[in-house]
């Protein structure tokens, strides 16, 4: 069993009795709640029957606080200077102790508002130092003019200061604003790529028509009024005034790092907070009259009984039936335990459809068998493997990164069985380090042999495995067809091609373990191409009876390429050999002495890291792709939407009860 | 008249040639990982995974000729004589991967820059990109197949 069955639960209760319900069915955590709302337009009977349940306003409320406490807890994360751990997991806590926190929730959420003020002064100030940088920087230019910035000339005389486009020429356009006898004096202050800084000055009378005139050539008054004092005075103002607001802001920096220690409380309140967001949000899902509600959801079969207790506790009338054909149910797998790791593999490529068949307990040895050929030596296995166990015992883990590290632990367990098979120990490095170093010849003999000597005969192991692999996909096909009671479909369509392959191999490759095998291989292979031929277009009409046939022979190229495909097992299982071989010689070039070995040493670190990453990552994705391509190309039906039950759903404390000491 | 000796040491150049498609490739990828990157600096870690998946072609091309030089003894730096025909099949078993490992690694880059994109918008399908890049892949583990098929039955 490993597809949950499911069943469909109808819940009419009392109104006063909706709120302890609901929250009785996020700690059961095993419903998942349907939404109802189609009911009320499409179904003629509940047409008019009652009306949505739910409350927006009050949601969008509560979403709003969620999200403030969201950006304190944001400001505490960016600015902590505690180190962070390399998988972020949710703290175990029980219920009674999360209730004595939570009687605290006054005082932490003053905390939160004390942080979000720090993150607003913090704000403040960084805009502030935006600002004074912004002049500083607009007033570099002006670095070498020596008046007071407010000075705008004497009784009799102007001084304005503006920029013009750094073409024009200035001599002559201080010679057009002259205009015959008018004083003006332009004093270029600085000039960059784009601008010219000038200084002008003339009397009052002649104001206006220097001004004309400038403006002809696109001058712009530069708006510097505010500032007292030359500018390299002010600059120098500026530039203490930001030096200061950086010491303010790196204080604060260090309180709100300092407050890092209310972090623990705030999370507490923000998975509290959601809660409460989820329980009013369910209710969206719920229909209601004036004085009872209605709840849907699925059931996984084997809770019913809690489900049912529960239901009887809050005096609710309920009723439990079987999915209806064309629902679509949601789909829990369960798998054993050394299975289910394999399931992240599954959910990667689509659930399975809640009527078909969980792949998982099918390809989990066979994902691990390959994954092992691919990388093939048994040091990286024990790297990996040491690696995924440390990490699972040294986090609490939880979901898919659980999975995928305990699955790694697996695969590399199969990778150092499959490494000594063919004796590779990071590669070859024993026997090089023995020999540059201490001169003797070691010799590590592989369990089965070395895939360098004789690839030929690894291919056709791999191919072996390949066809064994396949044949369970179309025997689970098979298994699919009969339980439908469709034997002559599993005959005529899987149990043929059987015949087609194995007899294949025999006539093919049987010679050279017993003539005997050839002649009735191939008679084999004749009867099931035969039952291919006439059975293949059984389903077609008139002239597709025939054409039906020989397409469905035609196929057998297809089966040839799923076939071949698995040769990757020892093109990349020979990749990674042969690379830490290459990696191992080019340690022992130095020879041996100290220098030799430290050479030798960081040889090895670099060159088998990268080996080991780049290769395990190749394993990794083309065991996947076995499995998605050949294997779930001969059976599975995907599809399925995951089981979410209505539950706790937090983000950093994982809420245990009082009774089961902090298990999962 | 050319020997043996430098057709075989050619055939070795030629599978080395495989790292062209690798480095256009990984390049393709990158361009795309740096764009997705400006948008969410967390997917580093991500977007180089999709990134490493055309540089296989340049590995294998590497182990090829690495497995050449092992066959004719160059690393231990006595080559064995090899006869004119000797070193063209050496050579012959150079092109596969040098030739396919071109290509192959410049459309897996372009089917990995794909699916960096997807992984900028639904980092949940990440993995389905991974398995399209790796699709093209499985001609280059052909030809790197074959290359090293001729090489072993050689006899040499």
């Amino acid at each position: 069993m490993s597809i949950v069955k499911m069943k469909k639960v109808a819940v009419i209760g009392l109104d006063t009795a909706k709120e302890k319900l609901i929250s009785d069915l996020m700690e059961l955590g095993m419903v998942e709640i349907t939404d109802q709302a189609q009911k009320l337009t499409e179904s003629e009977e509940w047409r008019g029957l009652g009306e949505r349940d739910g409350d927006s306003d009050k949601l969008t409320v509560m979403d709003y606080d969620i999200n403030r406490v969201a950006v304190a807890l944001e400001t505490l994360e960016k600015f902590s200077t505690a180190k962070k751990p390399l998988f972020e997991t949710r703290k175990a806590m029980k219920q009674s102790e999360f209730a004595k926190t939570m009687a605290g929730r006054s005082e932490i959420e003053k905390n939160i508002e004390y942080v979000l003020e720090l993150n607003d002064k913090h704000h403040g100030l960084k805009e502030l130092i935006n600002k004074k940088q912004s002049e500083l920087i607009s007033l570099t230019p002006w670095k070498d003019y020596d008046l007071p910035l407010e000075e705008t000339g004497t009784k009799n005389t102007i001084l304005d200061l503006g920029v013009v486009p750094s073409t024009v020429d200035i001599p002559a356009l201080k010679e057009m604003a002259e205009d015959g006898d008018n004083a003006v004096v332009l004093k270029e202050v600085n000039r960059d790529r784009d601008f010219i800084y000038l200084a002008a000055m003339t009397t009052r009378d002649c104001e206006e028509d220097m001004m004309t005139v400038l403006k002809q050539y696109g001058y712009t008054p530069l708006p510097l009024k505010d500032f007292i004092g030359t500018p390299a005075e002010n600059m120098q103002k500026l530039r203490k005034e930001i030096e200061e607001t950086e010491k303010d802001c790196s204080q604060l920096e260090e309180e709100i790092n300092k407050a890092d220690s209310l972090k623990f409380g705030i999370q507490c309140v923000y998975d509290q907070m959601c809660m409460e967001r989820d329980a009013e949000r369910v209710k969206s899902k719920l229909l209601k009259t004036k004085r009872t509600f209605n709840l849907e959801g699925w059931v996984p079969a084997k809770s019913m009984d809690a489900v049912s207790k529960l239901l009887t506790e809050n005096e609710c009338y309920f009723d439990f039936r079987d999915p209806e054909e064309g629902e679509d149910v949601p789909v829990m797998t369960q798998n054993g335990s050394f299975v289910y790791p394999f399931e992240v593999i599954t959910e990667m490529y689509s659930l399975p459809d809640y009527r078909g068949v969980d792949p998982t307990k099918f390809f989990a040895i066979f994902y691990a068998m390959f994954f092992g050929i691919m990388l093939s030596d048994a040091g990286y296995g024990i790297v990996i493997a040491v690696t995924c166990f440390i990490l699972l015992r040294k986090f609490d883990l939880e979901g898919a990164t659980y999975k995928m590290i305990k699955m790694f632990l697996y695969c590399g367990v199969s990778t150092v069985f499959w490494g000594a098979m063919f004796g590779g120990w990071f590669g070859d490095f024993f026997q090089v380090a023995a020999k540059t170093i201490f001169n003797k010849e070691i010799n590590i003999e592989p369990l089965w042999f070395n895939p360098i000597d004789d690839p030929t005969r690894l291919l056709i192991w791999s191919l072996v495995f390949g066809v064994v692999h396949l044949f369970l996909g179309m025997g689970i096909k098979a298994g699919m067809l009969i339980k439908d009671g469709k034997m002559f479909d599993a005959v005529c369509d899987i149990f043929s091609w059987y015949m087609v392959i194995i007899g294949g191999a025999m006539y093919l490759a049987g010679g050279s373990i017993s003539q005997a095998l050839v002649k009735p291989g191939m008679y084999i292979t004749i009867l099931g191409a035969l039952i291919l031929l006439f059975t293949g277009g059984r389903k077609n009409k008139g002239f597709g009876k025939v054409t039906g046939g020989l397409s469905s022979l035609y196929n057998v190229t297809s089966y040839i390429s799923d076939i071949l495909s698995y040769s990757r097992l020892l093109a990349l299982g020979l990749a990674t050999g042969v690379i830490a071989q290459v990696v191992n010689t080019m340690g022992s070039l130095m020879g041996g002495g100290i220098v030799g070995t430290i050479v030798l040493m960081i040889v090895f670190v670099i060159g088998h890291t990268f080996n080991l990453a780049i290769n395990a990552l190749g394993a990794f994705v083309h065991s996947s792709r076995l499995q998605y391509i050949e294997f779930f190309g001969k059976f599975y039906e995907d599809g399925g939407e995951e089981f979410r039950p209505f539950g706790k759903d937090t983000k950093y404390v994982r809420i245990t009860k009082d009774s089961d000491g902090g298990k999962k | 008249m050319i020997s043996g000796n430098v057709w075989a040491l050619l055939g070795a150049a030629v599978a080395a040639l495989a790292g062209i498609g690798s480095a256009m490739g990984v390049g393709i990828a990158g361009q795309a990982a740096a764009g997705v990157l400006a948008e969410d600096p967390k997917k580093f870690g991500k977007t180089l995974i999709l990134q490493a998946l055309p540089g296989t072609q340049g590995i294998y091309g590497l182990l090829m000729a690495f497995l050449v030089f092992i066959r004719i003894g160059l690393l231990g730096g006595n080559m064995i004589d090899l006869t004119l025909s000797q070193g063209l099949y050496i050579f012959a078993s150079g092109l596969p991967i040098g030739l396919v490992g071109i290509w192959s690694g410049i459309a897996q880059g372009k089917a990995a820059a794909a699916g960096i994109m997807l992984l900028g918008k639904r980092p949940d399908q990440m993995a389905k990109g991974i398995i399209y890049a790796a699709m093209v892949e499985t001609y280059a583990i052909f030809a790197l197949l074959i290359s090293i098929l001729m090489l072993f039955n050689l006899g040499i």
